[in-house]
């Protein structure tokens, strides 16, 4: 086992913020390949889901349900930054790259060479961002293109840096965090195209999904979630939905006035791509304010997939898939594009678990729905979808009124919500294995009551006007893994577990699933059967996703943990009191240092050379 | 004679303490905790009391006392509780509620036996 650490580099940091440092080149560099060339090469992680699909499945299979129970830890990497990991590193080649959250330090690490730091790269970003991001301060990976890294920060500007040296190529601010706008998703590289998106629906940002130029980063377009034709990229006669156009000014006239300009319907989640059809898929998320009864209407294109034409932004079609938001049940969870076959014949599908518990299947070429199931059988908002084209309500969810906040007004105290606002998946992202056909779900199986109330807006402030309190749903459990069929609705196998599942899935051709727990076990799992073959403790709770390379002949898994602060273990030992006088409140400050121990990358393999 | 009196010295002071104050359990007692997570407590544990080895004894007799109360398997959930209520994000709150805080109450209750036994 190797250890790699930053700390040394990291000291130096605090002169040098905003510079790369870079340790002197030993390994000759061959020229960076492109990203379909890298992404082609099945022993690289070239994009934050693996591949355009989303589909997070690998087809390495050295590393199969025979031998996962011997895997031992190959070495590790400590961030030296504290609070929550999500997200994935990349590999392209002998370089892994990963990112930590705020302050986004980008580390190079060379594989051929005992994961040595090629360089390393922090922002200078104003600290302000850090209260206005509503989620922890995480960033959930980097994606890569033509040599170049790109960065997503969380004051929501886009950068590229050198794949090979780090050194800054060009910086774009997409939206000001002043204002609420931060950056926490992934983007995505599409031929000479970066995609990326904005995180901010608790402070009322108009959401928009963003195409950069990768050669110099200006701003091509963007298309937002909910305002006029013009600013969503709607044609009215071509943009359709659930088969037919959606007509002129379909997102205005769902709002009251001009409430759209602060509607949320932000885009922090995951992008995927067809490149057969050539469209771009992503969800929006919830629409602002919380309280319901202050927006009255659908709050279109709140809670949306969106497919869109990458190269000129216009939307092909859209489904909205929580009308008039209630919850907070953001639509933003990976589309997961996969060909099944369906009454025998082969559909493109756009495979979709939301937060809202139902997980979605439409046709992903048309938009058309093809099926709707709960994957928690404790959701209990909706009673099901409308699936008769017919009826007025198609494609509608059908709301219980005892589990809406929106229905009796404020100052109402809703009890027995399920799912709690997390949702029953948030963005932790399933996977889907082609060889059993299922798609591998770390979901919360998280209850809530939840109490609305008016707020008013001011732009930079929290928007949100909802008291809530979350406990586990039926059983006395958190989390559910579950092997889930989404055409049929059947749970093939679960696995429980006492706390959210909130770390994102990896399917491999070995039939091994992958995914780690917020106690900070990584667990590899039969893909058929649900049988736990290999579970360790990592140092810290997982909430990132697990990914896999080879190098050198192996197969590695790898996977970042890291959550809030150090337990802190009640008051430790000796400090029982923390009003005795100063001592104890130098006591306290230092038990706080301590979580300077912040997270680690855990990578995994097979013994033997 | 002059060697005794070295070692008297020596080790005079520290059995002392240890009969005074360190209660520990006997090596063996309860060990389904890996050294890592001991020592984890055993670091927090010195940031706070001194970086002496005093609360070096303290701090291994205190975990120790812990560790043959509660199951290693609770430590890890209370220690999850304990660390994500930290988070600040919606997944913090699921540690907010009355079971969370019922998960923590074991591990509180075998750190105040920890406290009297040994400091």
């Amino acid at each position: 086992m190797r250890l790699r650490e930053s700390w040394v580099a990291f000291a130096a940091l605090g002169a040098l913020a905003g510079a790369v440092i870079a340790a002197p080149a030993a390994s000759a560099q061959t020229a960076m390949p492109s990203l379909s060339q890298a992404a082609a090469n099945t022993s690289n992680w070239a994009m934050p889901a693996l591949n355009y699909s989303v589909t997070r499945y690998s087809p390495l299979d050295q590393i199969n349900a025979s031998n996962a129970g011997q895997l031992q830890v190959a070495w590790t990497f400590s961030t030296g930054v504290l609070r929550g990991h999500e997200g994935q590193p990349l590999v392209i080649g002998n370089t892994m790259y990963l990112v930590t959250p705020f302050p986004n330090t980008v580390f190079a690490l060379d594989l051929n060479n005992d994961e040595r730091i090629i360089w390393q790269y922090t922002p200078t970003q104003n600290p302000e961002v850090i209260p206005v991001m509503c989620c922890d301060t995480v960033n959930r990976g980097l994606a890569y293109g033509e040599g170049k890294i790109i960065l997503h920060q969380a004051d929501n500007t886009v950068v590229a840096l050198d794949a090979e040296t780090g050194k800054v190529d060009w910086s774009t601010p997409l939206a000001s965090y002043k204002e609420g706008a931060t950056g926490t998703g992934a983007p995505l590289v599409i031929g000479d195209k970066v995609f990326a998106g904005v995180s901010g629906g608790e402070f009322g940002v108009q959401g928009f999904m963003a195409a950069l130029s990768l050669a110099d980063g200006h701003i091509l377009w963007k298309a937002y979630s909910e305002g006029p034709d013009n600013q969503i990229l709607f044609d009215p006669n071509t943009t359709m939905s659930l088969g037919k156009p959606v007509g002129a000014d379909s997102s205005l006239k769902t709002w009251k006035g001009d409430q759209w300009k602060i509607g949320g319907g932000d885009t922090w989640g995951w992008i995927s791509y067809d490149p057969k059809l050539n469209l771009l898929y992503y969800g929006s998320g919830n629409p602002s304010t919380w309280n319901p009864t202050q927006r009255p209407g659908d709050n279109k294109w709140s809670m949306t997939i969106f497919a869109r034409d990458p190269d000129t932004g216009v939307a092909k079609w859209v489904y909205q898939m929580t009308p008039h938001d209630q919850w907070d049940y953001d639509g933003i969870n990976e589309m997961i594009l996969a060909d099944l076959t369906i009454n025998g014949q082969q559909v493109p599908a756009l495979v979709h678990f939301d937060r809202n518990g139902l997980a979605y299947v439409l046709n992903r070429a048309t938009g058309a729905l093809i099926a709707v199931h709960k994957y928690d059988p404790a959701v209990n908002w909706t009673t099901g979808v409308d699936m008769n084209p017919s009826s007025p309500n198609y494609g509608r969810p059908a709301v219980v009124a005892q589990y809406a906040p929106g229905s009796h007004g404020v100052n109402v105290n809703y009890q027995g919500i399920c799912p709690a606002a997390l949702g029953s998946k948030d963005e932790q992202p399933a996977s889907f294995d082609p060889q059993t056909g299922l798609f591998y779900v770390p979901t919360n199986h998280v209850c809530m009551d939840y109490e609305p109330y008016p707020v008013a807006y001011t732009a930079g402030q929290p928007y949100v006007g909802a008291t809530l309190s979350m406990f586990p749903g039926p059983g006395g459990y958190m989390g559910r893994f579950i092997a889930f069929d989404p055409v049929t609705g059947n749970t093939t196998w679960q696995i429980h577990d006492q706390f959210s599942d909130w770390g994102g899935a990896l399917t491999t051709a070995g039939g091994v699933v992958f995914y780690g727990t917020l106690k900070g076990y990584l667990r590899a799992v039969d893909a058929k059967t649900g049988k736990i073959l290999y579970n360790f403790k990592t140092p810290s709770g997982i909430i990132g996703n697990v990914m896999t390379y080879m190098h050198g002949g192996k197969q590695y898994i790898a996977v970042l943990s890291g959550v809030g602060g150090w337990a802190g273990i009640g008051l430790a030992a000796g400090l029982t009191d923390p009003h005795a006088g100063l001592g104890a409140v130098g006591g306290y400050a230092a038990l706080k240092n301590y979580t300077a121990l912040g997270g680690q990358l855990t990578v995994f393999a097979l013994p033997g050379s | 004679m002059q060697k005794l009196l070295v070692l008297l010295l020596i080790t005079f002071p520290l059995a002392a303490f240890a009969a005074a104050s360190c209660n520990a359990p006997a090596a063996g007692v309860a060990n389904d905790y890996p050294t890592s997570a001991r020592a984890d407590y055993v670091f927090a544990c010195m940031a706070v009391n001194g970086e002496t080895h005093e609360a070096l004894d303290r701090c291994s007799c205190a975990i120790d006392v812990v560790a043959s109360i509660l199951p290693y398997k609770d430590y890890v959930s209370a220690e999850t509780v304990l660390g994500m209520q930290q988070e600040r994000s919606y997944l913090s709150m699921e540690f907010r509620s009355d079971e969370a805080k019922k998960i923590v109450r074991s591990l509180h209750e075998a750190e105040a036996e920890g406290e009297v036994r040994c400091f």
